[in-house]
């Protein structure tokens, strides 16, 4: 039995590590090459760059690059903060509020979400067009302060969640909506923080509202920013400064990915101490 | 399932709401909104004009930008730069319906049929000036049914033939040996493979009908000529063209940079020696001198097929959407680009110039680099044929390659890209 | 009665942000787009005529719709089982007691967060025909491999980047469902005498179904929907003979092919009918509405 464990141990240990080279290798391989001059990227060349050359990343900075990243920090911030309140909001009242049309309402959200983006794609751009919108951060802001995936979600956590907390808190004489801020929201941190992270990470990655809404190169997000990159240096297989921005793109959604960690699922250290 | 149809229901009640408010509501406040906002930018004196273009090189955005300055200077308008990086034919679809269009934007001869169809720009005959010192291939491939004119050239590309005078040098040939016909030039290239080391080739080549339409053409038959059918068939000498491109293939001495040879564009193959031959378009020249200065090239026309000259020609014009709101602004904008700007723009963008006097003023035609491509602004067959291309080239590129992969002869590859085409085309 | 009012105010006072935002920006939007599948419309010029089902039949008699139901299908059926299962064994993994889980986890994350046209850049470089996978494997077999542009290659190409990046996110939650299983169930079990694999299949599986439904819907809804590394991969055209032709890429060259935004309206109508079905057979299978109450 004891022996068992053992290899039990090594295997999933071996399984991790294996699993988590995988994936930064990838990565590895995308920051060698930023540091790579194009030439040598042109030549095929070694695993490691032969001379450090950190012209793709001064190419990349010399560049509106910054100017993008801002954008997009601040749009996802926002989009993140009403996101979290509404959806999750949402989620809650289609787990435990019995409400008239609660059926109705999910049904419709089951079927719109399955409508593919493509084709309200312009039906879309006419609605933020007669809101005056276009070509304005409001646009994405306004068009994804909701998402039907994490209302889903949220609803789903809802549903597993104890409902003795909330029964006493009502005994005691707090409304729904008390209920909801004061006990609900502060035990959902778990959820709250996954959700915020996917949620900003959505906005993002968005791709094709930025390219079809704003066009002023000052007003650009990050994603459109580095299509615009890619398109240009591709050509002349400048892959170090096409490297240089895709990395650089990943960096401040890992910063709040690390600074989230906390709360991210935050019921994992439960296990750990019981040991 | 019960639910399901509820939610059909619901929705389809909205829909009709929406579409009512759609057809009368819509279209005046949008109409609105763009006379508020004029009033607003409206800074200077001689009035304004919005330009929407696709992104491009830092080179070429650049040079518009000095262009443009030049002109608000000439006149006092100003002009409102929107760059769209990708997809810029959806975007322009997508302003249009939501009655937003700019001014003026950037028209390419592929999709100007399908714009001029749809009534959507401006008829501006008779307000451009100097019209016939453009070359006429470039401007008629922006004229309607009755001659009237939509659009005008800003710059073309066309293709020549590139060849790489170090490789030849090496393999004991010299630019003097290179045929001018095509199928000399194919033998040619199976004798010139012989010579050459085992990761080189011969020559390059693409598989899209955008570099082949003249192949057709010069064989009497334009595929995507009748509106609403294709042809690709009727001609056999168009067939034997294609099954010669297959031979080399399969023979090696013709590559595919990005399938033969792992390499990202067909430039960089030949700037790295890769390739002793290819035909590409004036585009490559700025990556070669800059990327490759080592490399020693010529260009040449490009081959003869059928015994006459041919090029593919690729035009962008600008072009005034219908009841645009500055309309007099935007056509000085458009006479100003494409006659008085036009050599600063040519020149700092490095694109050729659409007027025959600029490109004399350029002295084009004593550039060697130049003057294949120039040469071929007269001869070469515009990218560009009716509102059913689009279609047409699709079927062709998706089943040349089945030709191209080996799964399909040529003959069968054109069979089912044309009856593709025509099913797809009889839907409309 | 009383309690069926409140009820019923403060439901719709929690549903109001979402129900006007959703509204506003998806109804409406999908409102128009159905109006627009019963008539031949042009966009540019605003031109519309009714021609009520013409519309799907055309479609119906296409083969190009044929080969993307069979090229999406299969797509779904090899991607969503394969980043189901990984990363349910992943998370299984994670939750068993390990030490430095967290840290595991971060670095198993980075996927997810990367934008996906950041991360089909990187995956282009890495299987380019120059790049690193197609020069190793050269030196290891001998022969080239050229994953982009081999049809048959790239579209397993956009699966293992589809799993790559997918696979992290579902982990996640399945991590946190997995957390929310009591102990006392598998103390239960183990005094029972059950294995720890016998306990995966009784204990876990089972309590995990609401969220096993969530993520089997959310990889269904998001296979089906694949886009942006078709498009790139084959220039738009879903060439060679339509073999990397998918539903969405179908639909985006009716819109500006052949510019017939009615039919494109109507196919993505069928695209969303299909979804909903292949959810509403998982969910009868999976008997999540017993489970949710």
């Amino acid at each position: 039995m004891k022996k068992d464990n053992q290899t039990l141990k090594i295997i999933v240990y071996t399984i991790l590590i294996l699993y988590s080279l995988l994936t930064l290798f990838p990565f590895a391989w995308s920051i060698l090459t930023s540091f790579k001059s194009t030439a040598e990227i042109a030549g095929g060349g070694t695993f490691f760059p032969e001379t450090v050359s950190t012209s793709g990343w001064q190419t990349l900075f010399d560049s509106q690059y910054t100017t993008w990243v801002r954008n997009s920090l601040v749009v996802a911030l926002i989009t993140t903060v009403l996101n979290v309140i509404f959806n999750t909001m949402a989620g809650y009242a289609f787990a435990r509020i019995d409400f008239f049309g609660r059926k109705f309402l999910f049904s419709l959200m089951l079927l719109l979400i399955m409508i593919p983006a493509q084709v309200t794609m312009i039906p879309l751009y006419i609605v933020v067009s007669n809101l005056n919108l276009i070509n304005t951060h409001w646009s994405i802001i306004l068009t994804s302060m909701i998402n039907i995936a994490y209302i889903f979600m949220m609803r789903q956590f809802f549903i597993n969640f104890p409902k003795e907390v909330e029964e006493a808190a009502s005994m005691d004489g707090l409304s729904t909506l008390g209920i909801f801020f004061k006990i609900v929201l502060p035990n959902a941190k778990p959820a709250l923080a996954t959700q915020a992270i996917f949620i900003f990470m959505g906005v993002w990655n968005e791709f094709m509202r930025p390219l079809l809404f704003i066009s002023s190169p000052d007003l650009y997000m990050l994603t459109q920013g580095l299509n615009a990159l890619s398109n240009q240096f591709r050509n002349i297989t400048a892959w170090d400064i096409i490297m240089a921005g895709a990395i650089f793109s990943v960096i401040p959604i890992f910063m709040l990915f690390i600074f989230l960690n906390k709360y991210f699922i935050a019921a994992n250290d439960r296990s750990v101490g019981g040991k | 399932m019960n639910k399901f149809v509820k939610s059909l229901g619901m929705v389809s009640t909205i829909a009709l709401l929406a579409a009512c408010n759609n057809g009368d509501g819509g279209a005046e406040e949008a109409g609105e909104q763009d006379e508020t906002s004029t009033v607003e930018d409206n800074g200077g004196n001689g009035g304004n004009v919005n330009l929407a273009v696709w992104g491009s090189s830092p080179a070429e955005t650049n040079a518009l930008e000095e262009t443009i300055s030049s002109f608000e200077e000439e006149t006092g308008i100003e002009v409102e730069l929107e760059i769209i990086q990708d997809n810029f034919q959806d975007a322009m679809t997508a302003r249009f319906a939501a009655n937003n269009a700019p001014d003026v934007f950037y028209l390419e001869a592929f999709a100007a049929p399908m714009f001029i169809e749809s009534g959507v720009l401006e008829n501006i005959s008779g307000e451009i000036d100097d019209v016939d010192d453009f070359f006429d291939p470039l401007i008629d491939v922006f004229r309607g049914g009755e001659d009237e004119l939509y659009a005008v050239p800003k710059d073309y590309s066309t293709l020549a033939l590139y060849v790489n005078e170090d490789l030849l040098e090496a393999a004991g040939y010299s630019t003097e040996d290179i045929p001018r016909d095509w199928d000399d030039l194919m033998a040619f290239a199976d004798e010139l493979q012989g010579d050459l080391e085992d990761n080189q080739a011969a020559m390059i080549f693409d598989q899209t009908l955008a570099r082949h339409y003249s192949a057709f053409i010069n064989n009497g038959l334009d595929p995507a000529g009748e509106e609403g059918s294709a042809d690709f068939t009727s001609s056999p000498e168009a067939i034997e063209y294609f099954e010669s491109i297959i031979e080399g293939k399969e023979a090696g001495y013709l590559q595919n940079p990005q399938i033969d040879m792992g390499i990202d564009s067909a430039g960089a193959a030949f700037g790295a020696n890769r390739a002793a031959m290819m035909i590409e378009g004036n585009w490559v020249i700025s990556a070669l001198n800059q990327e490759y200065s080592d490399l020693n090239y010529a260009v040449l026309e490009s081959p003869t097929i059928n015994g006459e000259e041919q090029s593919m020609t690729f035009s962008v014009g600008y072009t005034v959407s219908r009841d645009a709101e500055n309309r007099e602004e935007a056509i000085a904008f458009i006479n100003y680009m494409t006659n008085d700007g036009l050599q600063q723009w040519s020149e700092l963008s490095g694109t050729l110039p659409p007027r025959e006097s600029v490109a004399d003023a350029m002295d084009l035609f004593d550039n060697p680099v130049l003057e294949p491509h120039v040469l071929a602004a007269e001869y070469g067959t515009v990218w560009s044929s009716g509102e059913s291309l689009p279609v047409v080239a699709s079927a062709f590129d998706n089943y040349f390659q089945a030709a191209v992969n080996g799964t399909m002869t040529v003959e069968e590859a054109m069979q089912a890209a044309e009856e593709e085409a025509n099913a797809e085309l009889d839907r409309r | 009665m009383r309690k069926k009012r409140s009820n019923n105010i403060q439901g719709l006072t929690f549903m109001t942000p979402a129900t006007l935002t959703a509204s506003l920006f998806i109804v409406v939007p999908i409102a128009y787009a159905f109006f627009m599948m019963f008539f031949n419309i042009n966009l540019l010029s605003g031109t519309r005529t009714f021609i009520g089902f013409d519309n799907f039949r055309k479609i119906i008699g296409d083969p190009r719709f044929w080969a993307a139901l069979r090229n999406t299908s299969t797509y779904v059926a090899v991607v969503v089982p394969i980043q189901t299962s990984i990363a349910l064994i992943l998370a299984a993994l994670l939750n068993s007691k390990v030490k430095f889980n967290r840290a595991f986890l971060t670095v198993m994350f980075i996927p997810t967060l990367t934008s996906s046209s950041a991360m089909t850049l990187i995956f282009m470089w890495l299987f380019n025909n120059n790049g690193l996978v197609v020069n190793q494997l050269e030196q290891l077999t001998g022969m080239r491999i050229h994953f982009l542009t081999n049809p048959d290659l790239a579209l397993s190409v956009i699966m293992i980047m589809n799993i790559f990046s997918t696979v992290p996110h579902f982990m996640v939650v399945f991590l946190s469902g997995l957390q929310d299983i009591p102990t006392n169930l598998y103390e239960a079990a183990a005094i029972d005498g059950a294995t720890k694999i016998r306990q995966f299949f009784h204990v876990t599986i089972p309590q995990l179904m609401p969220i096993l439904f969530y993520v089997i819907t959310m990889g269904v809804v998001g296979t089906f929907q694949i886009f942006d590394q078709a498009f790139i991969l084959s220039g738009g055209t879903g060439g060679p003979q339509n073999s990397t032709l998918t539903f969405t890429l179908y639909i985006y060259q009716l819109a500006f092919t052949s510019n017939d935004m009615g039919r494109a309206t109507a196919m993505s109508f069928i695209l969303g009918v299909i979804i909903f079905t292949f959810t509403a057979i998982i969910n009868k299978v999976m008997k999540a509405d017993e489970m949710n109450g």
